[in-house]
């Protein structure tokens, strides 16, 4: 990339926190990144995004959205 | 209104609670389950449809009476078998929701989160191969492509939550020193004003940006850290938002450079794993757009939006 775009860039732009270590393979855009820079497979990605869905909802959360959607 | 940023951020870091989220759901029943389980909508054909559905199930549940009216029987038993058919009723709602647990679900939501990936992938693999110099330069070419990706995105939620529902897919970016304004770049539905520039640390969006995760907000009446209008109008005709930032990676700095969202006028549209599904779906093409704003198409707008300003 040009550097003055990525002058421009660092000027117009927020730095993002990074996610903490616990929460890098459950984090959405993470896995998302991990896949871009080829540090994962789509096998793997895939594993994670059903890993995280499991995490996320839970036994209730399961049950209530269930129910509610 | 000033935000209070400790606050802002400790409610976009902090996961909702046992209490929320069963208020969330009670808000999802009231205004997604029990209007799409009605079929009710605000037509004469819509409330006409939903009364004749109502009648036609109260019938059927009293069906045992008619015959214990007209062989002057007992009520009793009447009464207990329009007891079985109202379980019966129940039952066929029941069981679709009951579904949603099981294997055939998972697999599904499996299926799109691996599409999801495979899009990516595909993405990504095809900019890769193009060097960078090989895209036109014409600002209104990269306003068009950024256009279409919002359109594709705006189907892809109608896709998930319904095609009736009136949402809207907007790209933010920022500019500025310091990220200090954020603007509405493009819409995918030319139904609210654009370009809009309004201070960025006074919007959920700019704390979604620091946060570099994305957010869903279910009911935008209900929190009380953000002013309750929106970005282009005095009052915000929306009350739930997904906000996907897009980060752009260069070794351990990650660049927010701006958020794709999407907004429905209905409370907890995006609520639990119906945003999250979109949010799979929606990634694929929000990497276009990051693609797109890496090879200079936002540098460049932002620059000359910059000077404006500055």
């Amino acid at each position: 990339m040009k550097s003055h775009d990525r002058r421009h860039r660092e000027q117009n732009t927020v730095v993002a926190q990074p996610a903490r270590a616990e929460d890098q393979s459950f984090r959405l855009l993470d896995i998302f990144e991990q896949l871009e820079s080829g540090q994962i497979t789509e096998e793997e990605a895939a594993e994670r995004l059903s890993a995280r869905r499991k995490r996320r909802q839970g036994t209730f959360g399961r049950i209530v959205e269930a129910i509610a959607s | 209104m000033a935000v209070d940023v400790k606050r802002a951020r400790e409610w976009i870091n902090s996961p909702a609670s046992r209490f929320k989220r069963l208020q969330y759901a009670a808000l999802r029943v009231c205004y997604h389950t029990l209007p799409s389980i009605l079929d009710t909508s605000l037509s004469f054909s819509g409330i006409v449809s939903s009364l004749l559905r109502l009648i036609a199930a109260v019938a059927i549940i009293a069906a045992p009476f008619w015959t214990a009216v007209y062989l002057k029987q007992e009520a009793k038993a009447a009464a207990a078998l329009a007891l079985v058919m109202l379980g019966l009723k129940f039952a066929e709602w029941l069981a679709p929701k009951l579904r949603l647990l099981g294997k055939e679900e998972a697999a599904r939501r499996r299926l799109q989160d691996e599409l999801a990936i495979r899009q990516f992938n595909i993405i990504k693999e095809i900019f890769q191969a193009l060097p960078d110099d090989c895209f036109p330069k014409d600002g209104q070419w990269k306003k068009r492509l950024t256009e279409k990706v919002l359109s594709c995105a705006l189907h892809v939620a109608q896709s998930v939550v319904g095609v009736e529902k009136n949402l809207q897919c907007t790209l933010l970016t920022f500019e500025g020193s310091g990220a200090s304004k954020i603007t509405i770049e493009a819409r995918a539905r030319d139904i609210r004003p654009s370009d809009t520039k309004i201070k960025s640390d006074q919007t959920i969006a700019y704390y979604v940006a620091l946060s570099g995760k994305i957010f869903v907000v279910n009911d935008l009446n209900s929190q009380s850290i953000f002013p309750r209008n929106g970005l282009s109008q005095s009052k915000a005709k929306y009350r739930s938002i997904l906000l996907v930032p897009i980060v752009i990676h260069e070794g351990e700095r990650r660049d927010c450079v701006g958020l794709v969202t999407l907004d429905s006028p209905h409370p907890c549209e995006f609520w639990g794993d119906v945003g999250d599904n979109l949010a799979t779906q929606l990634i694929p093409l929000v990497h276009i757009l990051t693609i797109v704003m890496k090879t200079g198409y936002s540098s460049v707008q932002l620059q000359e939006a910059q000077d404006e300003v500055t």
